[in-house]
């Protein structure tokens, strides 16, 4: 039976972990720390904690953009950080991304030590934007997502590492536009810029992320094979306006998943278990079928408020014991029957691992701790 | 130098101290590598926040705590600044700058958190996906209002003398969890029209977090959720919009938009402010509406300006320059929240002004002047989801009449109506908001009846001399008077007088504030979440009443429930 594993998302450093930046190497020493408190609770099985790659710290693209450009060895700086995401991988040429390939193994060594890449997190909610929109508009963030998976089938290729899927937010149904009207401020008349809010409805906006996903897969497959392409993980973020945010949605989402065999083979679900629980999502338990089951692609962990999310904390007691289902649900699905079952259906695989996230955490020892916690959680092989 | 070095090593041992403070199940943990993450240095938060927004902080942390403190800056997550991403259509900045500030003379490490914004790097993001928004760009970066989501720890000198409703957040924020009690704040973004209702919402909703059913949202969803149009401009809030977002499955809470029935009730002042502080001192913010410009002093001459508006009383400039006021018969339309209330100072409050600052001392009477209907002032209490009676209520009008239950006690307990009770003492008493529910009860109980947290343990000299003195004029004992009364409630409780379940308004009669009222205490219970549905062929109504659960009268060191009041 295959097992679960833990990962380390690391967006604990908003340092980074590809440039020389930390000088102090405290994502290195994060890293070992976490091997040798996992090891001092008995669980050398989960050591070395893999590590979930996040693609939008800003330090890691400056100093990607400039090993791509440039070749450059001095220190970044401010001034470097690419404004936007979608634009900086949307931008990248074929050419580039074995470039930057090589420049992320190179650098997850050095400063993450000898683990292997397991996932890469995203952020480019712009996939779910009207393409009225500009800087960045929806086709850059689907070049920027074509690009991220082609960037991990190279990992995968070429440097072992076993990059299975890529995290992806499905964007909102906001959408903002300026507007100048005349607004009369004391004697003068000035121009003030007003913004115009529009909701986009539920169903434009899931229309638009299916085909975004959709074309991205196609873009990443056009030079190369579908099968070694990394999946696609969909995150749930709570909030009433977010497009997949609560178990309706997920039903809703995985239903369209069905019926396009492409989707369905590279996109899922990202269980991130606190999400699910602030958004109200029931308990596995209760699922009276497999809809949201079979979809269900990576996890994530951390702590939160009950119903909101300021941050990433760590749990207590109470919540672990709440998590519990979410974790049997999790090993179950590493199963080898429940891997060859999916792939007979032409489903996504399931990762095997759980990553934590701590995102930009004030001190190491609480990822630290995060992961001593979670290892008592998990069950031994 | 000697200064400087000695504030650097001051500074240090408090980190150091900090590191350490983690949470409790670390101690056990044998000797591991601590390390601070996501620092970032001071000149690389000025080109992100902007001169004036660090200006305004520093200005803001010397303004609270009356020092300099020392501080330490990180990369931290925000609610808020994530929100503002969403509402704007722009991937980043999601994180926000944090500052920790060490609170001065605090002997447990207490630190306050301040999420800042990263304007410069915010209005270049929406100029790249907007197009130029030129002279609007360069005001939000000026006007400096960095202040996203923070958690303020009251300076002493607050705590001494308010009440002040606090929350334990900061474990959330991935903080120690051992961080001290602390007051939500933030200042609104002054981008596409105020949002300083929205600003007020998310503070009240932080300080309900224990309840059940609150459900805290960033500014976008609380901004959307007010709409019902698909189609809207990025603004404020207007009064009755504040209400039904609260009351909305989004907020989770009930609030209801209230003011005094001047016309009817001359002493409307005391009972608005008796209910402003039943409110507060039940941990129920209050949001007032009022005009900024009032509040501001902007009108005002620079001598007059410091004497006669809020923020001039609490020595805050008002940098609005004049240019940009419109006429002075405009009113610039204005949320603040109420987060404090004087322990004895009565008609003291303190409200968090999202255009400028936290605990802002204010008058029931500065906060009258500043109100923006020329009448009466209007209140917004965010009340738990089942609270279907507030105090004050509102007149018919418009917008449709909502009873008080200080208008239904004012017929039970006042009017000379033959055989019922009729109060003579000072009225209406103080009120209290208790879930008869819950294992909190009595000590919710107890804090409507005893002020001061040492009464009841300490009865040492001094404390029985003053107890004897103010007896001696008439005055009375109010806390050790209180301490009687509460455990009097207790005994009757456990003779099952005390209703087991449900919220209730309890309102304490209290003739000694009164002198020579030759009457005893009364305790009044009245349940706060009833409501009752009339159905029929043509009628389905729900509508709400006030009902007494129970009034108790004392004698001596006992009290006994009164019968037959509560059929009234």
């Amino acid at each position: 039976m295959s097992q679960l594993y833990c990962s380390a998302i690391s967006s604990f450093s908003t340092d980074g972990v590809l440039s020389p930046l930390d000088q102090e190497r405290r994502s290195l020493n994060t890293f070992q720390e976490i091997d040798r408190a996992l090891m001092a609770c008995g669980r050398r099985d989960l050591c070395p904690v893999g590590i979930e790659l996040y693609l939008a710290m800003e330090f890691d693209l400056a100093w990607l953009g400039r090993q791509l450009r440039g070749r450059s060895e001095a220190p970044v700086k401010n001034e470097d950080r690419p404004v936007n995401v979608a634009q900086f991988f949307g931008s990248i040429s074929v050419a580039e991304l074995e470039v930057a390939a090589a420049e992320i193994d190179k650098m997850v060594l050095e400063n993450c030590g000898a683990r292997k890449i397991v996932a890469f997190a995203t952020f480019l909610p712009e996939i779910a934007r009207s393409d009225d929109l500009r800087n960045p508009s929806r086709e850059e963030a689907v070049a920027a997502l074509s690009n991220i998976l082609r960037l991990g089938r190279l990992l995968r290729s070429k440097y072992s590492h076993p990059v299975a899927v890529v995290e992806a937010v499905a964007g909102s149904r906001f959408r903002t536009l300026k507007k100048d009207i005349p607004a009369s401020i004391g004697k003068r008349k000035k121009k003030k810029a007003e913004y115009q809010m529009l909701l986009d409805d539920e169903e434009t906006v899931l229309r638009r992320v299916l085909h975004s996903l959709d074309e991205a897969i196609k873009n990443a497959v056009a030079d190369g094979s579908l099968d070694e392409l990394p999946c696609i993980s969909v995150e749930l973020e709570p909030g009433p306006y977010f497009s997949v945010r609560n178990e309706l949605s997920l039903r809703r989402f995985a239903a369209e998943l069905t019926k396009s065999p492409r989707l369905s083979a590279k996109v899922g679900f990202n269980l991130d278990i606190s999400h699910w629980r602030i958004a109200n999502v029931r308990s596995p338990e209760d699922w009276q079928d497999r809809l949201i089951k079979d979809r269900i692609s990576h996890a994530h962990i951390s702590g939160h408020h009950r119903t909101a999310h300021f941050g990433d904390c760590l749990p207590v007691e109470k919540d672990w014991q709440e998590f519990l289902p979410w974790f049997r649900l999790l090993e179950e699905l590493c199963s080898d029957e429940s891997q060859q079952a999916r792939k007979k259906s032409g489903l996504t695989p399931f990762s095997t691992y759980v990553s934590v996230e701590m995102e930009a955490a004030g001190r190491s020892e609480d990822v630290v701790l995060m992961f001593e916690q979670l290892s008592r959680h998990l069950r031994m092989p | 130098m000697v200064r400087r070095f000695f504030l650097q090593k001051r500074s240090e041992l408090f980190w150091e101290r900090n590191q350490r403070a983690i949470s409790p199940s670390s101690n056990r943990s044998c000797r591991r590598h601590q390390m601070l993450l996501n620092s970032i240095r001071e000149e690389d938060v000025k080109k992100q926040v902007g001169d004036a927004g660090i200006a305004e902080i520093h200005k803001l942390c010397k303004w609270l705590y009356k020092a300099t403190p020392s501080f330490r800056y990180r990369v931290a997550p925000s609610i808020i600044t994530r929100s503002e991403c969403e509402l704007f259509g722009i991937s980043s900045p999601r994180f926000a700058i944090r500052k920790s500030v060490e609170i001065p003379m605090s002997t447990d490490g207490d630190y306050t958190l301040f999420n800042l914004r990263r304007l410069v790097w915010f209005c270049n993001a929406i100029e790249r996906t907007h197009g130029d928004v030129g002279a609007l760009k360069s005001a939000v970066i000026k006007a400096g209002l960095c202040v996203a989501d923070s958690l303020i720890v009251p300076p002493q000198r607050f705590r001494d003398e308010f009440h002040i409703i606090t929350c334990n957040l900061a474990r959330y924020y991935g903080e120690p969890e051992s961080s001290a009690p602390a007051v939500p704040f933030m200042q609104h973004m002054d981008l596409g029209g105020g949002m300083c209702a929205q600003a007020c919402i998310f503070m009240a909703l932080c300080l309900q977090e224990k309840l059940e059913t609150t459900r805290i949202s960033g500014v976008a969803e609380l901004t959307a959720v007010a709409v019902s149009d698909p189609i809207f401009l990025l603004k404020g809030l207007m009064a009755s919009q504040i209400a039904e977002v609260l009351r909305s499955d989004t907020c989770g809470l009930s609030a209801f938009l209230e003011w005094p029935d001047k016309a009817v009730d001359d002493d409307w002042r005391n009972e608005t402010i008796a209910a402003l502080r039943g409110y507060v001192e039940s941990g129920v913010p209050v949001i007032c509406l009022v005009d900024l410009f009032i509040v501001s002093g902007a009108w005002l001459s620079k001598e007059s300006q410091p004497t006669s508006s809020i923020w001039g009383k609490n020595s805050v400039d008002c940098p609005i320059p004049r240019d940009r006021l419109p006429p002075p018969e405009d009113k610039s339309v204005h949320a603040v929240l109420l987060v404090g209330c004087g322990k004895t100072n009565e008609d003291k409050f303190l409200i968090n002004d999202p255009a400028k600052y936290p605990f802002l001392l204010a008058s029931f009477d500065d906060i009258y002047a500043a109100r923006i209907d020329a009448e009466v002032p209007e209140f917004i209490p965010v009340l738990p989801r089942p609270i279907t009676m507030p105090l004050i209520g509102r007149p018919a009008g418009v917008r449709g009449r909502v009873r008080g239950l200080i208008e239904g006690a004012d017929l039970l307990q006042t009017f000379p109506d033959g055989d019922k009770p009729v109060w003579q003492g000072e009225w209406p008493g103080s009120f209290r908001l208790i879930d008869f529910g819950d294992k909190s009860r009595d000590d919710a109980m107890r804090g409507l009846f005893v002020k001061r947290d040492n009464v009841g343990k300490q009865f040492g000299f001094w404390t029985l001399l003053v107890s004897a003195l103010r007896r001696l004029f008439g005055g009375g004992d109010s806390d050790r008077e209180g301490e009687i009364i509460w455990k009097a409630l207790l005994v009757a409780g456990r003779r099952g007088e005390l209703p087991v379940e449900g919220w209730h308004w309890v309102q304490w009669l209290n003739p000694r504030k009164k002198p020579r009222t030759k009457r005893a205490d009364e305790v009044w219970i009245w349940r706060a979440d009833a409501s009752e549905r009339v159905t029929g062929p043509d009628l389905d109504l729900e509508f709400y009443r006030s009902r007494v659960s129970g009034v108790f009268e004392r004698s001596g060191t006992a009290i006994f429930r009164k019968e037959g009041v509560d059929a009234l």
